[in-house]
Parts: C-alpha cells; structure tokens; sequence
C-alpha cells in the first residue's frame, strides 16, 4: 500500500481567500485535480500545502508534523509551478538550475540535470536565452522544466497551461503525467479547464469558499455533482428546477412528471440531465418502456462543438440542450424550428439539493 | 554676465593649474560624501530589504520615522551629531568635532533614511509572489533576501543615486561639525559659501562648477551601471 505524503486536518487560514479544510489525504504517485471558481481558496490551499503562510491546524507532508519540522527541508521535497510565471532576470539555464544550486548540487550534476530537463520539454535551444525575452508559453513550459529538474514527490501545480494555446496544453498535460507516473511523482493540479482534468486525474477536488465539497473520480463529478454550484462549474448541460412529490413522482418545472424508482431525498430541488444522454426524436416517436421520459420541444439553435453538435430545444419554458453527433443531425433530419421528441432515461438523471 | 564668465573661465583655470586647495578640497568631499553613501548603503538596504519582506511589531513607526527622516533638513542632522560630539556631549570624549568623520556621521544620518526608504520601495516594488517562488525552489530565507535586492536591482540603484546626490550637495550639517577648516574640512559646498562670504563670486562659482562636475561624473558613472543591468535584459 502507498504511504500517506499529504494529510491535512481542520487547517484554516484566516484571510482574504480563507481556507477551512476538514480532512484532505493523498498519496504517494496519486494525482489529484483540484477544481473551483476564482477566490475558492485554490491558491491559498497550494500555499499552505507548501508552507508559505501560517494556518492553524494539523497538516502532515511525507509523514512529519509540519510545526516540528524544518520547513525549508520540507518544500525541497516538493515543487511549485505557479499560476503566474516568475522567472528570474537571468537566462533559461540559471533560472532551471536555481533550485539545484539552493539544494547544493556541483556545477556538472546541475548542467547535467539542467540539460536534460530542458530537452525533455524541448526547451533545449532556450537555455543561454534571457528568461525575460521568452513567449508566454516558452516562460510557461521553462516553469514547468524548473519545478521538474528537482525530481520533487510532490508536485503542485496552480493553472500551469493557462497561457499555453489548445495544442500546447494537451502537450504539456500529456507530457507532465508521463513524467509523473514515469517517477512516481505525486501531483495536485488546479485548473479551470476540465478536460484538462479529465485526462490528466485520477480523482478530483472540487473547492468552493475555502472549502472542499466534493473528492471523486472526474467522471462521477462530472455525472453527479454534488450541488448546484458543482454542477454549474463542472458545465452540467441541463440544470432543471424540479420538486419531489408523492410516491416519488418527479415533477419538472417544465411540466413533465415522471416516477423516480431509485432512493430520493424531499429536498432536491434540481434535476441534473447530462446533454449525452438525451435522444432526439420525430414528433410522432412513442415508447413503451417505463423507464423512458419523453418531452416535446421545437428546436431553437443548432451550435457545433468540438466532436459534437449542441442543439438547444424549447420545451414550454425550459430550454434543453442536447449533444448529438454531425451522423445524427443529418441522419435525423435535425433543423432549427422542427417540433421534437426529446428522450432521456431515468437512470441517467442526478438530483442536487 | 562677466562674473559667470569669470567664473566658468576660473574653473577651467583651477582644474588645469591643479590647484593645491581645490584638489585637497575635492578629495576630502570624495572622501566624506563617498564614505557616507557607503555607510547609509549598507546600513539603508538591509533595513529596507527588513522592511519590505518581513512584517514585525513597530513596522509602521519606522517607516513612518524613515519617511520623516527623508526630509530630514541637513543642518537640524548637524545639530543633533554637535550636540552628541560636542565636548560636553555623550560622545565627546572621542575629539571627533571638526573632523572628516564627524562630517561622514553628519552626511550618514542624512542619507541613510534616503536610501533606506527608496530601498524598501524599490525591493516591495518586485512581484511579492517571487518570494513565494523563491522558498518554494528550496531557498533558505537569506537566499531569499539576497536574489530579491538582485531583482531590484534598478531600484537600489536609485536610491543611491539619491542618497549620493543628497549628501554631495549637502552644507548645513557639514559646516556646523566640520567646522569648514582649510586643508582639513573644507568640502565644495562649505567652500563655495565661504568664498561667497568674502565676495569672491568667481571662485564660488568655478568651485560650483567643479562640484557640479563631480557630481555629475559620479551619478553618470552609477547610472552607467544601472543602465548596462538593465540592457542586459
């Protein structure tokens, strides 16, 4: 089994982004995203992880309670690729080389090491370049190459791709998770970008005011947020008012009612439909099987979209959006202003307080 | 009109001769106003780096003091080293009063709240997340301080620019503790007053012409320096 690196407990910081962690783990080789809206506290969270500012409580890094311990030694096993590039008014090798030469490396093992993080991340033809003449996505990826050449257990990276372009930053995505695993390197990432995190996490930590609210695989956050504001900031396609009546019996705000055969709390409120998991179908479709929900919509918009198509039906009030394939807006004779049937099923629905 | 002439042509005549007096003159102001800026350099910078990067009880009293000391008036800095070197004073056992190194005191008080104060704003004005950075690449919190006065490097050198600027031109506080003594105390400024007293106006103005010279070869030599950090980048 693989040691604990990271355990936190009741850590709160008192500040402008505050942070109020109740129990957070992870371990060794685990990567982890960390997701949340701007001012959720991701930053701050990374910071106290990396013992830059004070905070009350317990937090554990490879094993040792952090107040008994050299904090300096501490976050020489761990490295830090933050949001906005800091380089150093010097070139591209003595900025990689920096937090070799703190942890007292001999100039031929910094070259050595320095070289071939550079040509890992096919920075090589940069290392006698000025730091500050470098692109945004040159200065990105030598931040990267920095925080690497360490060989860290930890790594915590805040935004790293933020201004690297689509191509550059699956790259780098791909490239930093090959190292990770390669090296058995523990990895906690923030983005904002989530397929970003779905090809780059095994689980996922999704952060509002300081607080964690929900840790799970990113295919679970991305089918069952926990709340409404998960839901919003995952990109949920249909967020549907609903109230629960008698017997179970589901009552969408838009008029349909439907029985939910599975557990359900009185207190949802809404009704989570992933856009995948709706069928369009001819106005004059009709079906046998209980478990299907049918509803009748005029399509207002057809929108593509990376892979799909995003089309956007009116169902009395409420607007559906619906992702379907280009085979099946042409097979099905999809277009903008037809009367609709909209198919979903109740296995597929999530409801959220 | 003329008595500038004379003076301009005075000056040129003084610095060819190599008058005795004006060269002993020179190198005495060299010596009080370059040992000085050295003093308030190495006294200013770590009280500024200190002030930037740490926050500690009474921080906002002694920015609130550098900053009055910024303007501190040169001769009140005169009176209160008089006051400490004179005869009857707490340090006037050392015989210091009327000497270059009372001068040096003098100019030291004055420049370095100057330095200190352009010090702590030129290292606040780095990105204060680079120290984040920095201890989080493994830096020790010396290793810190050191890399982030290199950053600001432009800024420090402003400072000193300043501070050097300030006691160069300074006459109050020297005069009144180095009492303007001929081949001993007497700097530029102190000289110009002088021969302004006696109404020799165009030996007062070569001796400003050769001050203002001085000062500019110096200030140009350091911006020199803070030019080529810069153009490297």
């Amino acid at each position: 089994m693989k040691e604990t690196i990271l355990s936190m407990k009741n850590v709160i910081v008192n500040r402008k982004n505050m942070l109020n962690i109740e129990n957070f783990s992870m371990k060794a080789g685990e990567v982890v995203a960390v997701v949340g809206p701007n001012g959720a506290g991701k930053s701050t969270f990374f910071q106290v992880i990396n013992l830059l500012i004070p905070f009350n409580g317990e937090l554990e890094l490879f094993g040792e309670n952090v107040k008994n311990s050299d904090k300096t030694k501490l976050r020489r096993r761990c490295s830090y690729v933050f949001q906005e590039m800091l380089l150093l008014k010097d070139t591209v090798f003595n900025n990689v080389a920096k937090s070799l030469q703190f942890r007292g490396f001999s100039k031929s093992e910094i070259s050595e090491k320095v070289n071939k993080i550079l040509k890992d991340f096919k920075c090589e033809h940069l290392a006698n370049r000025s730091a500050h003449k470098l692109s945004g996505g040159e200065a990105q990826r030598i931040c990267i190459a920095r925080a690497m050449v360490t060989e860290p257990e930890l790594l915590l990276l805040d935004e790293p791709s933020a201004s690297l372009d689509a191509q550059m930053r699956s790259e780098m995505i791909r490239q930093i998770k090959e190292v990770a695993e390669e090296r058995g390197i523990a990895v906690i990432l923030v983005s904002h970008n989530f397929s970003d995190v779905l090809h780059f996490a095994q689980r996922t930590v999704v952060m509002f005011d300081g607080r964690l609210v929900q840790d799970d695989l990113p295919e679970v956050l991305m089918r069952k947020p926990v709340n409404e504001k998960t839901a919003r900031l995952v990109g949920i396609d249909n967020i549907i008012p609903c109230k629960v009546e008698c017997n179970n019996f589901i009552n969408l705000f838009n008029g349909i009612k439907f029985s939910y055969p599975f557990g359900i709390e009185k207190s949802v409120g809404n009704c989570c439909i992933p856009g995948e998991c709706i069928t369009i179908h001819d106005s004059d479709f009709l079906t046998n099987e209980d478990t299907k929900i049918v509803m009748t919509g005029i399509i207002k918009k057809i929108l593509p979209d990376i892979g799909t198509y995003y089309v956007v039906v009116q169902c009395k009030e409420q607007i559906i959006n619906v992702r379907i394939s280009k085979e099946l807006i042409f097979f099905n004779s999809i277009k903008e202003n037809k009367l609709v049937k909209l198919v979903f099923s109740v296995e597929d629905v999530h409801f959220i307080i | 009109m003329d008595i500038i002439i004379d003076g301009v042509s005075h000056a040129v005549k003084l610095l060819i001769k190599g008058d005795k007096d004006i060269l002993n003159i020179i190198v005495v102001t060299l010596q009080v106003s370059g040992t000085a800026t050295l003093i308030s350099i190495v006294v200013g910078i770590p009280i500024g780096t200190l002030m930037a990067l740490k926050d500690f009880r009474g921080k906002n009293i002694l920015s609130s003091l550098v900053n009055f000391g910024m303007g501190l008036p040169p001769v009140v800095a005169g009176l209160l080293v008089t006051l400490i070197l004179w005869r009857y004073g707490p340090l006037g056992s050392m015989n210091l009063m009327y000497t270059i190194p009372a001068m040096i005191i003098a100019q030291s008080l004055v420049a370095t709240p100057i330095i200190t104060g352009l010090s702590f704003a030129a290292i606040l004005n780095v990105n204060p997340k680079l120290k984040f950075q920095l201890l989080s690449l493994g830096a020790e919190p010396f290793q810190v301080s050191l890399i982030l006065i290199k950053e600001a490097k432009l800024g420090l050198m402003a400072a000193v620019i300043a501070g050097f600027g300030r006691v160069i031109s300074e006459v109050g506080a020297s005069m009144m503790v180095g009492g303007n003594i001929r081949g001993k105390t007497r700097i530029l400024t102190t000289a110009i007053v002088l021969e302004v007293d006696k109404g020799n106006y165009d030996i007062a103005i070569a001796i400003a012409i050769i001050l203002l010279l001085i000062t500019y070869l110096v200030v140009a030599l350091l911006t020199f320096l803070q030019h080529n950090e810069r153009s490297d980048w």
